[in-house]
């Protein structure tokens, strides 16, 4: 598959397959996702992909205007609340009518977490043979900003306001890739854009694991224009959220955990929330307040990967 | 030869066999990136990152597709070697 010129690292082996999409793209400049779309398709490559979106930032650009389209894939949109329904449908078509197809249900966070969340984890049981994105802005973006369930503590939305009675969100966010990863399908992972060829290992690996049930990925992508990140720092806000723990990389097969990143030592919270306006209201003890967090949940992560010795000797004793 | 783009029926489903839909997103941009040659080591890091992925590799160096690239100063930021500096349009 490669076409990568002598000079290049290896890195651009992974993204050799043709961009499907039209170059002038209507995502905001800086956004992300637009990286994210054009990526997943050069990852996978267009000849076997199906994507099914939801209304969300991604979906003008998946659907198209009238009868014009953005992008060469076979693209299907539908409602929020049977996102993963429909995935269901269109992937078991596929296979009953002998096509191998990679069916791919890419949402939005609100979709994922909220809206959608019955169908994705009635999936996830199930065992459906298809990989689910969810593309995680931390809110509904593309209709106003407001706070949704993976919305993390204090951040300023336009229905989490601050003032004199509120200061942000004030409950914590949903972790749902560990949600899901604890569904035990055959792989889950987390995956960011400033970790490209993380991304695009997990993408391939999701893919292929996808024969045996759901493949679940949580694509981190901060949303320049909803959260008041100046355009040219949306990767370092990405880089920096993993450099803090924010949002660690990890994978899990089966229930299995695997640190697909190691940070060496963690950068102070503050690192990464200066970066981005919505948390510019943050006091010292509000932000000490997000620290635990991190803390806590890298922590019980850890703690989930150390799981895997168990389950080794486990086994083995019961082999023996 | 560019064909016209029309619209010949409404319907819910598009037509990628046609010419694509595409914006002047050139037209969005504030600032533009210039590349100092000297200090690129054609790593590629700025193409990799380009969310518009509108860079075109010219074999010793990449150069943004400025009728496409929306200004968003992620390849000067992200390259190592600071070789990209973003200057306002219209500034020579
Ligand atoms: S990132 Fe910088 S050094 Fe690397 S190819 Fe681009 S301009 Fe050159
Ligand atoms: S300014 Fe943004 S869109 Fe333009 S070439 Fe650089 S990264 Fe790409």
């Amino acid at each position: 598959m490669t076409n990568r010129k002598g000079g290049l690292s290896k890195v651009f082996d992974y993204f050799c397959n043709e961009d499907p999409f039209a170059e002038g793209l209507s995502p905001c400049p800086g956004c992300p996702l637009e990286l994210a779309l054009r990526l997943l398709g050069k990852i996978l490559g267009s000849q076997d992909l199906v994507m099914t979106g939801t209304p969300s930032c991604s979906n003008p650009v998946m659907t198209g205007q009238n009868v014009g389209a953005w992008h060469r894939l076979t693209a299907y949109c539908t409602l929020m609340t049977g996102a993963a329904a429909n995935a269901t449908g269109l992937s078991r078509q596929y296979r009953r009518s002998g096509q191998d197809a990679t069916v791919v249900c890419f949402n939005g966070d609100g979709c994922a977490a909220d809206i959608g969340f019955q169908a994705l984890s009635g999936a996830a049981e199930r065992g459906e043979n298809f990989i689910y994105v969810c593309y995680d802005n931390e809110g509904y973006m593309n209709t106003g900003v407001q706070r949704s369930g993976t919305t993390p503590i204090g951040a300023k939305t336009a229905t989490t306001p601050v003032g004199p009675k509120q200061r942000g969100k004030s409950t914590r966010r949903k972790n749902l890739p560990l949600l899901m990863a604890m569904h035990r399908i055959p792989y889950a992972a987390t995956a960011t854009l400033s970790h490209l060829e993380d991304f695009a290992k997990k993408l391939l690996k999701a893919k292929e694991k996808k024969n045996e049930g759901l493949a679940y990925i949580h694509l981190f992508a901060p949303c320049p224009t909803g959260w008041g990140v100046p355009t040219h720092q949306a990767i370092e806000v990405c880089r920096n959220a993993v450099r803090t723990n924010y949002f660690p990389l990890w994978e899990a097969e089966k229930g299995i955990f695997t640190l697909t990143h190691q940070v060496k030592k963690p950068k102070p919270i503050m690192e990464y929330t200066r970066l981005i306006k919505k948390y510019n209201h943050l006091k010292e003890d509000e932000l000490e307040r997000i620290q635990e967090e991190v803390d806590y949940e890298y922590e019980f992560l850890r703690h989930l990967t150390e799981f895997r010795k168990c389950v080794a000797t486990k086994h083995q004793t019961a082999g023996e | 030869m560019i064909k016209k783009f029309q619209f010949r029926e409404e319907a819910g489903w598009s037509h990628a066999d046609e010419i694509l839909l595409c914006l002047d997103t050139g037209s969005w941009r504030v600032e533009r990136p210039v590349l100092n040659k000297e200090k690129c080591n054609y790593c590629g890091l700025c193409a990799l990152f380009c969310p518009t992925q509108c860079m075109v590799d010219r074999d010793d160096h990449f150069e943004p597709n400025l009728a496409f690239c929306k200004g968003c100063g992620i390849c000067a930021n992200e390259c190592p070697r600071k070789a990209f500096r973003m200057r306002k349009e219209g500034d020579a």
